[in-house]
């Protein structure tokens, strides 16, 4: 397990918590997942990792429903989705660079390797960076992405199924050991139930935690001409101690 | 939630957010073409000190096809063994040309590449006595990996590897190897430095040893 002399500076995964390394119906993960993992020793050089600051992203970056603040926007519901990057203590997490890219309102990737017939919309930027500010919190727009269908890996096979709305994201926290890549899911969509990635976490209320709020509006919809759904979303990174690592 | 009224709140341990995984649609953009190149020898930015080398290698799946489109990030100390973090708060001195950080992913053959500056040992804690071995520390996202796996690049003929922690705990000579990078001597790019190769493989039975996460 993750551990070393100098205490925990990170506790290991609890499994439940975490999705399963094999699924079955997803070909790739039989295919990428070694039998074995071997123990790890917690040293310094996963206690530090990269660091970002907010001059590494343009505030542009944080829309991804359109190019350019001049241009229009992509087709679909507008939304606004922010949250805030903590650890396991609950501290904020500043200076985080959060990635983030989905499917557009149609269900189609800005992507060579997406294959699907669905149209492209020429307006959707689809992919945005931001970084956490000292509270931790992180803030973007975009357009709800669609569903669509896994395509099955072979002619005739049956192995497809629908992945539902979901927006991926990556996390550089505050060390390497903190890294994190998952998806954001939308409450109330009949797919989460039956997405074969999303149903890999086996704890239920692991899975909840995956699915991002939605906020009341509380200013008038007349405020701004263009007024977004919101919803809310919080990330916890592994680690919580300032343990040094002078014990050993 | 039944909490009472007046009462301090309990600190409450949050879970960490579950992974998943990254998927085959990482957009390309994100990866900027200087990312590989950790040394600075690609121009367009000064030189990190130290002995520039080349890593690369081959990315293999269970059934020995190409790993394609696997993303590669590797975190590593400078020459001097120092980590540009402020929680490192050792000796050796930072290097202000080198971030330590680079990030890559693999082509249609699984094949991949770093430019980078080999590491210094460095030690356990800034009063210790105990060294690890100069080694890159590796993450590999991709499709079909739902979680990140990780695991660490070490040089040939290094004394410390045979007193190295890490390498000491993955037991298994055999797998002990499999770490170890190896000098290559076909000529490599144009970079006239040396090139370690460290090919990957993902599952089956000659898995490169993968460590807990």
């Amino acid at each position: 397990m993750a551990k070393s002399k100098a205490g925990s500076f990170f506790r290991p995964y609890d499994d439940r918590t975490q999705p399963t390394r094999k699924i079955r119906g997803y070909p790739g993960t039989q295919k990428r997942t070694p039998a074995r993992l071997y123990a790890r020793v917690i040293s310094i050089a996963d206690a530090t990792g990269p660091r970002f600051t907010p001059d590494d992203v343009a505030p542009e970056e944080a829309d991804l429903s359109r190019e350019a603040p001049d241009r229009p926007r992509a087709l679909g519901q507008l939304i606004s989705l922010s949250g805030r990057v903590l650890d396991e203590a609950g501290r904020p997490i500043p200076d985080c660079l959060i990635e983030i890219w989905h499917a557009n309102s149609a269900g189609k990737y800005i992507h060579h390797n997406d294959p699907s017939p669905v149209p492209v919309d020429a307006n959707f930027r689809g992919r945005g960076r931001v970084v956490t500010d000292a509270q931790g919190r992180w803030q973007v727009r975009t357009v709800k992405p669609g569903g669509y269908a896994v395509p099955d890996a072979a002619p005739g096979a049956t192995i497809g199924w629908w992945r539902p709305p979901h927006i991926h994201v990556s996390v550089f926290g505050a060390h390497f050991a903190a890294r994190l890549v998952t998806q954001i899911f939308f409450p109330g969509d009949v797919l989460n139930d039956q997405d074969l990635i999303l149903n890999a976490i086996p704890d239920k209320a692991a899975r909840a935690r995956m699915i991002c709020r939605y906020l009341p509006h509380t200013t008038s919809n007349s405020a701004e001409g263009d007024v977004a759904l919101r919803f809310a979303h919080d990330l916890v990174l592994r680690g919580r101690f300032e343990t040094p690592f002078e014990k050993h | 939630m039944a909490s009472q009224r007046g009462a301090k709140p309990a600190r409450r341990r949050l879970a960490p957010t579950a992974h998943q995984t990254v998927g085959p649609f990482f957009p390309a953009q994100f990866i900027r073409p200087t990312d590989n190149d950790l040394a600075g020898l690609s121009g367009g930015r000064a030189r990190a000190d130290g002995e520039p080398c080349v890593i690369f290698g081959h990315v293999r799946d269970a059934f020995d096809r190409p790993g394609v489109n696997v993303i590669l990030e590797i975190w590593q100390a400078n020459a001097a063994g120092r980590f540009n973090h402020p929680r490192d708060r050792g000796p050796a001195p930072l290097d202000p040309n080198f971030s330590g950080w680079g990030r890559t992913w693999t082509d249609r053959d699984g094949a991949y590449q770093f430019i980078t500056i080999k590491p210094g040992a460095y030690r356990a804690g800034a009063r210790s006595n105990r060294w690890f071995a100069p080694r890159i520390n590796l993450t590999l996202v991709g499709s079909g990996l739902m979680r990140p796996l990780v695991t660490a690049i070490y040089f040939p003929g290094e004394a410390l590897n045979d007193e190295d922690p890490q390498l000491a705990a993955i037991g298994s000579t055999a797998a002990r190897r499999q770490l170890i990078a190896t000098l290559d001597d076909a000529p490599n790019d144009a970079h006239h430095v040396p090139a370690y190769r460290f090919d990957i493989r993902l599952g089956g039975k000659q898995a490169t040893p993968f460590l807990e996460d």
